[in-house]
């Protein structure tokens, strides 16, 4: 096994069938940009947040993006108009418009014009303007935080942006009008992505003071003795040590200094250090939250979705998609936001770069080209092999479900090893699918290396040439400006322009790389989106009620169903009335099993319809007709729980009571006391340490439970011995004609279906149904159809009675 | 909600409660999860052991990475330098010194050169460089791609091996979730744990030393420089330490909360008739919810517990590095260091840390990868189906006999007790009793899916102990009550137990099991591909697949779990008939309910509480005034022949 994988390779190729080629490939930019968007959904709760208002607590539903529901924040425009006003006029920040001001208060200007549109106008007026206050806001904090030097701009900016989000999370309506008005507030809350990224925000600066202030204090003033500034000085409370003052510092001078600046760096760590786990809790709370709400739709979904679908899919690879497919829809917040970075980042250094000479700016901008050659190359690849991988790791999911499923079956015919060799099979095959993408990413690694080198090693050896000729930069007159002195090219300005030109190469592949993940997580939401896309075969029509008391009847008209091309049932009617058993009887495949799922509407009939009290069964909403239809199978599943959960299954609100009852009527209580904890045992996988008679019963009770108007009994009984099954189905008679009513469980009249083979079970039904070949053959009571002569429920009884004669008495007389 | 606000209570003994109870969910094959050093340390032993079936691929990559590095170090600075000193400051190549020996002759080579001449040297090898190392790079990632997975490949399909080689009673308490679990994510942790112990510590001991060395060397005259450095493994091992088996036990919360979970997703999906059925939606989408979150909200714990040590850690270090800021500052405050000696110190200081901080660190991530380890080792040691068997049975001649046979269920419950009776060649034996009597696991015991706890289960008078399990089985057919089919084609699922039967062969056993009629009319016939869940065909159609299945494999002893249950009269009769054909040279083993197929048995055994209350001829039975077996035909047959 070691050696099944070769060193290196792709290994045999992906079975046809479960490979795709490029030329397959769905995706484009578009395609896979769309894919990332409809995280949307999903994230959006998480930004929006939720209202609460005084006296009404906390809504369930998200928030609206903006304003609604007639309420509105009037008092945000010239509050923001105040502040932005406020901060220069009373002299907190200079109120000047020169460099690097001009930077600060363009954006600040442009906030306080914004925020009128976004408090009074509509629609789209409103978004529009509300996207552009964002970017503002942004754009004036970052100012304020890079260009402009010393706190109280930051915290201008700061103010300035939070009256902003006052409107956004403080919204007010008045209701009713002149005397009797009232003023209704609300508040935003639970806007969690939001809070999480103002105090990274936050952290950010408390690094920021580290790295910058305290590094520049330690070099120059500790350990070289040079003076402080002004007005670091005065911050630091020693106004002696300003370059106003002295020369130089003195040894104990810097020794104090030092001291202060360690008590500043625990200041800053300890509140880090206590907060940091907590905001990563946070953060994991909050992306977990979006992956929740994303794999309950897909669980919703998948339950909404027809048996038709279910028969096709494979267990393992609903696992797959619930557990790795949508967990990528956290990721796209990532990659977004990293591949908006790179961009920006990209395009800041490119324009320094030229600034120091243009042919620089063009070579860097060269490399961008051979990128997307690159890129148009990979993506379709990544693409295309990400999802071979993805289906070949869900079917080696689905492989080891199924063989541990029938792991009976595999044991009983000896046939493990087949079921090995089929895993080691496909866990190969995933491996060489696995394989194939990792190629293509080695491909993106190794080409895009080559592009950034190739073009980094171009423009090095440009600026080392023109360093040794000393050429006066490009634009060196802005350069000063930025604060920079590189007049001509020298070492200095060759180590600063390499770096910032390598980073700008760097960034762009950057891009690539970021965007190259992208398509590996669209192709994953692609597999959990395809299932929320589904449309369900079985829907609620517009308009459908709920399911009332039902009191007349239930009538088949002309139904029929076929799967695919096989026809299962063609033109079958009847009608069941309240307080009646009628029991389905016929050949094995003769569409008994299929007649009661569409009563379950488990499939919707292709012809025909099923009324219940003259409205048809689609007029109902689901939910509402299958809680009033209870159901015990003959494979009957159980689960994972305590008997008493499995029995309270489809009936969480049933009492202790109920489940007593439904355990007596059942015969449950005959092995019950018998297990370990009584009702409380938890069963194994699939209820494994029962037998199936047992287990049967069980399914009976959990049908009994629901007390609802019709009972449908598919051959439950089927493995029970003939005593224990006459007990309970005498149990039953009588509960469903309504006469055990002292112990809680609602009396009334229901209406029960039944199909077993039993005839002493089938005697007591008020109504047969043979069905043969998809038809209703014969019909009526037992000594009706007995009556016919040449009839076939009289030869299916006949045979039966035979069969036991025959046995009795020619084995009896031997 | 108030059972959720009783858990915010913030309460370790409660979270350990908690999580115990996580484990019982997650499987109840696997209880013994409780991890101590010791475990721990064996746990990441044998996960290093399985090294040794890939050591060469190991050895290459390791050599090949190793070269490489030390080639870029030993290389790429100099071209910078060559670069600066002799074009962009344009000394020449004589006046320049500080090259290494190995280089002096490519500094020959470019004496005299132009700076276009040296240009073009240094591009030509870059270019040279460049494109080895990312060929390199190239290689060795799809390199260490195979090497991984051949690891994990190794890992499970040895692991899937073991899960099938369970034994039935085990299998019932193992959800399969939690297996598929086991085998595609536990798995993976071992070629991790692999690098983490072999790799990694090589090169983090290394840089240390080298580090300590060179410092030492540098500054012999304080030794309060290497002290610190020292000093910090101990602290870190001192800090990580307390917290070891904490972190153990909220990584394997996580397992078991997602294995859980896992187990609800293949339960809900696989059972999907069900839930539609009976209308449980509300239900499962709550067990589904609930799971969910649940394997959420330990991934959050755990995540915290690592994020607190991590912080630790790194208190640890910044503690450290003040301690010894403070001895360096001082040292060039009051003039014995020069600011440009801080620098360096600081600097030394931080490549001897590092690998510490690294090793600390590897030893934190290996406490969740020992949560996974011990799960992955916990099935490969499962007892597997014990095959005590040394001998190899011959064709079965004479027949079955239970010799005061008993079996009790490994949680105590008593199925059997003292049961004897024997089974001849061209017998048809037929097992009677109420549900529950012990009849399926009375059966269990021929092809030994359990092995008997109280005396002896012979064949031909030998022990099934004693007989190899292939050699057993390859001579019993079992139809199980529950017919489960395997995903592949209707065709291929009937000759599961003899895969080189042929079409007619396929066919005949189809049309006396009542299927073929039903089979042909569906579109794609025989090569319909059946799922494990599948809804394709109902619970009886799917018995007749398994009847089907059990009369085609070529075997001595043929034994049906309620064959008859679903089948109608005809069918009945038909699968009767066949039977009586096929016993001539076989034993046929019959547990039923139906009366019409009891009757025909040579032999019946009425059991009833686990205990053999009567056995005999269906006529000597019934001769028995007041006997069990008498009482259940005649309530049977009163039943069915009542006009």
């Amino acid at each position: 096994m070691a050696k099944a994988l070769p060193y290196l390779g792709a290994g045999a190729p992906i079975p046809a069938g479960r490979d795709l080629s490029e030329a397959d490939d769905r995706g484009s930019i578009r395609a896979v940009l769309y894919l990332l968007l409809r995280s949307w959904p999903y994230i959006r709760p998480q930004i929006y947040g939720r209202w609460w208002a005084p006296g009404q607590g906390i809504e369930d539903r998200t928030a609206e993006a903006v304003a609604g529901r007639g309420f509105g924040f009037a008092y945000m425009p010239p509050l923001v108009a105040a502040v932005a006003l406020g901060g220069p006029y009373l002299g907190y920040v200079p109120a000047t418009l020169e460099y690097p001001f001009n930077l600060l208060y363009a954006p600040i200007l442009a906030m306080a014009l914004c925020a009128w549109p976004v408090a009074l106008a509509k629609g789209r007026i409103q978004k529009v303007s509300a996207l552009a206050l964002l970017v503002f806001g942004v754009a004036a904090n970052a100012a304020a935080n890079t260009y402009v030097e010393g706190a109280a701009d930051g915290w201008y900016a700061g103010v300035v942006t939070g009256a902003c989000m006052l409107g956004w999370l403080l919204q007010f309506r008045v209701d009713g009008l002149g005397e009797g008005a009232r003023i209704r507030c609300r508040v935003r809350l639970a806007s969690h992505l939001v809070y999480w990224y103002g105090i990274t925000a936050i952290q950010g600066v408390f690094w920021l003071v580290l790295g910058l202030v305290l590094a520049d204090l330690l070099n120059q003033s500790i350990l070289q003795s040079d003076p402080l500034t002004a007005s670091r000085a005065e911050l630091f409370g020693e106004p002696e040590m300003s370059g106003e003052v002295t020369e130089q510092l003195s040894q104990d001078q810097r020794m104090i200094l030092f001291w202060k600046v360690v008590l500043i760096e625990i200041a800053v760590f300890v509140p880090l250090w206590l907060t940091g786990p907590l905001v990563d809790y946070y953060r994991t709370w909050i992306m977990q939250n979006i992956e929740q709400d994303l794999r309950l739709a897909l669980a919703d979904s998948w339950q909404r979705l027809s048996l038709r679908y279910h028969g096709e899919h494979r267990t393992g690879d609903s696992i797959f998609r619930i557990q790795v497919d949508a967990s990528e829809v956290t990721g796209v917040l990532y990659v977004l936001l990293a591949i908006s970075r790179s961009v920006v980042v990209c395009v800041f250094l490119l324009t320094l770069v030229t600034l120091l000479s243009p042919w620089l700016g063009l070579v860097a901008i060269g490399g961008i080209f051979p990128a997307l050659v690159l890129a148009n190359w990979a993506m379709r690849r990544i693409r295309t092999r990400n999802l071979v991988m993805r289906m070949a790791n869900a079917d080696l999911m689905s492989r080891i479900q199924e063989a541990f499923r029938t792991v009976r079956i595999n044991k009983g015919y000896g046939v493990e090893k087949q079921s090995q060799a089929r895993f080691e099979s496909d866990s190969t095959v995933a491996f060489n699918a696995d394989y194939r993408q990792t190629r293509v990413f080695a491909v993106v690694f190794a080409a895009q290396g080559f592009i950034i080198g190739a073009f980094v090693l171009c423009g090095t050896m440009l600026m080392a040439l023109w360093a040794n000729q000393e050429r006066p930069t490009f634009a060196n007159e802005l350069i000063a400006l930025a604060g920079f002195s590189f007049v001509v090219w020298n070492l200095t300005a060759y180590r600063w322009a390499e770096e910032k030109f390598r980073e700008a190469t760097g960034a762009f592949p950057n891009v690539i790389e970021a965007w190259a993940k992208a398509q590996t997580m669209a192709m994953g939401l692609r597999r959990a989106f395809d299932i929320l896309d589904m449309e369900p075969e079985v829907q609620d029509r517009a308009g459908a009620g709920p399911f009332g008391a039902f009191s007349r009847e239930i009538r088949f008209e002309d139904v029929a169903f076929a799967y695919g091309d096989r026809a299962v049932l063609d033109g079958v009617s009847f009608a069941a009335r309240p307080g009646t058993v009628t029991a389905i009887v016929g050949p094995t495949g003769a569409g008994k099993t299929t007649l009661l799922n569409l009563l379950l509407r488990l499939y919707d009939p292709d012809r025909g319809s099923i009324l219940v009290d003259g409205r048809d069964l689609r007029d109902y909403r689901l939910d509402s007709l299958r809680a009033n239809i209870a159901v015990a199978l003959q494979e009957d599943v159980l689960f994972r729980l305590s008997v008493r959960d499995n029995i309270r299954y489809a009936a969480q609100e049933a009492s202790d009571e109920s489940v007593a009852e439904a355990v007596r009527l059942a015969c449950v209580d005959d092995f019950v006391d018998g297990l370990p904890q009584g009702l409380d045992t938890v069963l194994g996988d699939r209820g494994g340490r029962l037998s199936t008679g047992q287990r049967q019963r069980i399914s009976i009770a959990r049908a009994i439970v629901r007390d609802t108007p019709i009972l449908v009994l598919d051959e439950p009984t089927s493995a029970l011995d003939a005593e224990t099954e006459a007990r309970v189905l005498s149990n039953l008679a009588q509960w469903s004609a309504g006469h055990v009513g002292e112990t809680g469980i609602r009396t009334g009249a229901r209406a029960v279906f039944l199909v077993t083979h039993r005839i002493s079970t089938i005697r007591r039904a008020d109504n047969i149904l043979y069905l043969d070949g998809g038809r209703i053959v014969e019909s009526g009571s037992h000594e009706t159809l007995m009556g016919i002569t040449d009839g076939r429920y009289r030869a299916f009884v006949e045979s039966e009675a035979k069969l036991i004669a025959a046995g009795t008495d020619e084995r009896g007389d031997a | 909600m108030p059972e959720e606000r009783k858990r915010l209570r913030l309460s370790l003994r409660a979270l350990r409660e908690d999580e115990k109870a996580l484990d019982e969910r997650a499987s109840l094959a696997d209880l013994e999860t409780d991890i101590d050093y010791r475990r721990t340390f064996r746990i990441i032993g044998r996960s290093v052991l399985f090294v040794r079936y890939v050591w060469l691929r190991y050895a290459i990559s390791f050599a090949s990475h190793w070269l490489r590095e030390n080639l870029a170090i030993v290389l790429a600075p100099w071209v910078g330098k060559i670069l600066i000193d002799h074009v962009v400051l344009g000394a020449s190549v004589e006046d320049v010194t500080g090259y290494p020996s190995f280089l002096v002759p490519v500094l020959e080579m470019l004496e005299g050169a132009s700076v276009g001449g040296i240009l073009f040297w240094v591009v030509l090898f870059s270019v040279v460089g460049l494109v080895a190392s990312l060929a390199h790079g190239y290689v060795m990632a799809l390199f260490d791609t195979r090497l991984t997975q051949s690891v994990v490949h190794l890992v499970r399909c040895r692991l899937f091996g073991s899960v099938q080689a369970l034994p039935m009673t085990r299998l019932d308490d193992q959800p399969i979730g939690d297996s598929v679990y086991r085998v595609v994510n536990d798995t993976g942790v071992i070629p991790g744990v692999i690098t983490t112990v072999l790799v990694q510590p090589v090169s983090a001991v290394s840089a240390f030393a080298v580090a300590l060395f060179t410092l030492l060397s540098a500054y012999p005259d304080s030794p309060a420089v290497a002290v610190f450095a020292v000093g910090a493994l101990p602290l870190y091992v001192l800090v990580i330490v307390p917290f070891s088996r904490m972190l153990r036990r909220r990584s394997q919360a996580v397992i078991a909360a997602q294995s859980a979970f896992t187990s609800n997703i293949e339960e809900g999906m696989d059972n999907m008739l069900a839930v539609q059925a009976l209308g449980a939606k509300a239900t499962e989408r709550e067990r589904f919810r609930k799971d969910s979150a649940e394997s959420f909200k330990r991934i959050r714990f755990s995540g915290l517990a690592f994020d607190v040590v991590g912080t630790l850690l790194e208190i640890a270090t910044q503690v450290l590095l003040w301690g010894f800021t403070v001895y360096v500052v001082a040292q060039v405050v009051f003039g014995d260091f020069s600011p440009g000696d801080f620098v360096v110190v600081i600097g030394y200081f931080a490549l001897m840390r590092d690998p510490a901080e690294k090793l600390a660190y590897l030893w934190i991530g290996l406490q969740g990868d020992a949560a996974k380890a011990r799960r992955v080792f916990a099935m490969l040691d499962a007892p597997p189906e014990t095959d005590t068997g040394h001998f190899a049975l011959p064709p079965i001649e004479e027949g079955v006999s239970f010799r005061q046979v008993g079996f009790v269920y490994p949680d105590g419950r008593r199925a059997l007790d003292d049961v004897t009776f024997d089974a001849r060649m061209g017998q048809i034996v037929a097992i009677v009793g109420p549900t529950g009597a012990g009849k399926t696991t009375l059966a269990y015991l021929i092809p030994r899916y359990h092995a008997a706890s109280e005396g002896q289960v012979l064949i031909d008078g030998r022990d099934v102990a004693d007989t190899t399990l292939e050699s057993l089985r390859g001579q019993t057919g079992y139809v199980f009550q529950e017919t489960d089919t395997v995903n592949e084609s209707i065709f291929e699922n009937i000759r599961l137990g003899k895969p080189d039967a042929t079409r007619e062969e396929v066919e005949q056993a189809a049309r006396t099991a009542g299927i073929h009629d039903f089979i042909v009319s569906t579109p794609d016939g025989y090569d319909t591909k059946l799922g494990t869940s599948s809804s394709k065909l109902s619970a009886g159609q799917k018995q007749r697949v398994g009847i089907a299945r059990g009369l085609l494999k070529d075997s001595r002893i043929l034994i049906f779990d309620e064959p008859t249950s679903a089948l109608d009269p005809q069918t009945e009769e038909r699968l009767v008939n066949a039977l009586h054909e096929a016993v001539k040279n076989r034993i046929v083993i019959i547990i039923a309910h139906r009366l019409s197929t009891v009757a025909l048995a040579d032999r019946v055994v009425f059991l009833d509480d686990g205990r053999v209350v009567e056995q005999g001829t269906h006529a000597e039975l019934m001769d028995r005034e007041g006997g069990n077996y008498r009482r259940f035909v005649e309530l049977q047959a009163s039943h069915a022949t009542a006009p």
